[in-house]
């Protein structure tokens, strides 16, 4: 007779335990801070999901995912009411960085910027039918956007040069908050990373 | 009528006697129905209908205010759509050499009012509600007070945050880290500053937890707070929920009915 170990921790594992309760929040303020950042250096990236990608890491992809909606509803709550819609993408890429993470692919620096590349290609898949309902296909981005009306211009398919647009600007954004993220968790003492893993 | 409707306490503002669901919901009907049609005379229906409850809840002012953070995007909309929308046919007028078309302007225009319309209705929520407000109701009305917990804590951990991160810029300017030279050395900057307070704050959130548990948090015996009334609030929730799930259900059918 085969015993099963129901102590495994598996990548789905969730319950609003008090730990996932007060990551939550904690990454729902990194994505703020990070966001802040990147705007007050006027970065051509958003770096608002660093706090999700952390929460991913650290304790699954399903915290992930509610950092992910929590930090963009609030955010249209409080700031841009237009970022609430965009809570959908915010929740793929938190089961996106979460199901990557547990299969390895943020152990190396090396395999990090192809992860970026999967996490960019979930979030543009979902944005860019947002992007056209609500923009006409644009992104909100300067570089992004002159991009688009360049494709546009070009007799491209609004949908095509949209999700382009989107796709370049999360390419450089996920990327760089993945090494960021690569960089910070290993820097994080180990007791933390315990922590929310149990 | 129920008997939390019968022994309701009117408040000064008509807007703070409708509670927070039902203005939530308010949200969600809006984002549904500005999406039922492309058409500008419609969505500029809807927007009249967003900014006469922004009046008649006298927040203009406040709600103009939360504008300015899409006006950029929204001027960028009118320059993209009417210079390169594909379906531009008519110029309206040249400005140094640019020709803005009549069609591509009037479909700037009704893209700026669905999202004018959105950011008017949750202006109605954010500026008639407080956070209080908001947490007591949503464990009035049966929200797990664990979830609870989680979306108005950070409202109170931010300011933290902040203070932490003033507290590092500090520190490391102390120690040489200079972020107020070219852009170069800011982006160089980040990281003695971002590892330290994701770190800090982790290492709080490590902290609340343990007092959480130690106040006995998991306890199911909550001890009640006063018990919130309003306006009408079941059949305003049911009303909506019923109305939102019409606008989605159309929406969809209207897609599917174009693709058989």
């Amino acid at each position: 007779m085969q015993i099963k170990n129901t102590n495994a921790t598996s990548m789905w594992r969730f319950k609003l335990s008090t730990k996932a309760m007060v990551l939550i929040p904690a990454a729902v303020g990194i994505n703020y801070v990070a966001k802040a950042f990147a705007e007050g250096l006027k970065l051509p990236l958003w770096l608002g999901s660093l706090g999700t990608y952390l929460a991913s890491m650290l304790a699954g992809p399903i915290p992930g995912a509610i950092s992910g909606f929590i930090n963009n509803v609030i955010y249209g709550l409080t700031l841009s009411p237009i970022s609430t819609i965009y809570s959908i993408t915010s929740i793929g890429i938190g089961i996106a960085v979460g199901i990557l993470f547990y299969k390895g692919w943020f152990d190396s620096a090396k395999k990090v910027w192809l992860a970026g590349i999967i996490i960019a290609l979930v979030s543009a898949i979902i944005s860019t039918p947002l992007n056209v309902a609500f923009y006409g296909g644009q992104t909100g981005v300067v570089w992004g956007d002159a991009l688009f009306a360049v494709l546009v211009s070009h007799s491209f398919p609004v949908w095509i040069a949209s999700f382009i647009d989107e796709f370049v600007l999360d390419l450089l954004d996920k990327i760089v908050v993945g090494y960021l993220a690569y960089f910070i968790y290993k820097q994080l003492p180990k007791k933390l990373i315990y922590f929310f893993k149990d | 009528m129920s008997d939390s409707e019968s022994s309701v306490v009117l408040r000064q503002n008509w807007a703070q006697n409708i509670d927070p669901v039902t203005k939530l919901l308010l949200v969600a009907c809006v984002l549904l129905g500005s999406l039922l049609y492309k058409s500008l005379t419609y969505s500029l229906v809807v927007l009249g209908l967003s900014v006469f409850l922004v009046l008649a809840a006298r927040i203009q002012a406040k709600a103009l205010r939360l504008i300015e953070f899409s006006l950029f995007l929204i001027a960028t909309i009118v320059l993209i759509q009417g210079l390169l929308y594909p379906f531009n046919r008519t110029v309206l007028l040249t400005v140094f050499h640019l020709r803005f078309y009549k069609e591509g302007l009037l479909y700037a225009l009704m893209l700026s009012s669905r999202l004018l319309s959105i950011i008017f209705v949750t202006s109605f929520f954010i500026f008639t509600t407080t956070i209080t407000e908001n947490a007591t109701y949503l464990e009035q009305i049966g929200v797990p007070y664990h979830t609870v917990y989680v979306l108005i804590s950070v409202c109170y951990i931010l300011p933290q945050i902040n203070k932490n991160m003033r507290h590092i810029q500090v520190a490391q300017r102390a120690r040489g880290v200079n972020p107020q030279s070219n852009i170069a050395e800011q982006v160089r900057a980040i990281i003695p500053i971002l590892v330290p307070l994701i770190t800090k704050t982790l290492m709080q959130s490590v902290e609340r937890s343990t007092a959480l548990q130690l106040r006995g948090f998991s306890n199911p015996n909550r001890q009640q707070t006063e018990k919130l009334t309003y306006y009408r609030a079941e059949l305003a929730h049911r009303g909506l929920i019923l109305l939102a799930a019409l606008l989605g259900g159309w929406k969809i059918w209207m897609i599917l009915s174009k693709l058989v």
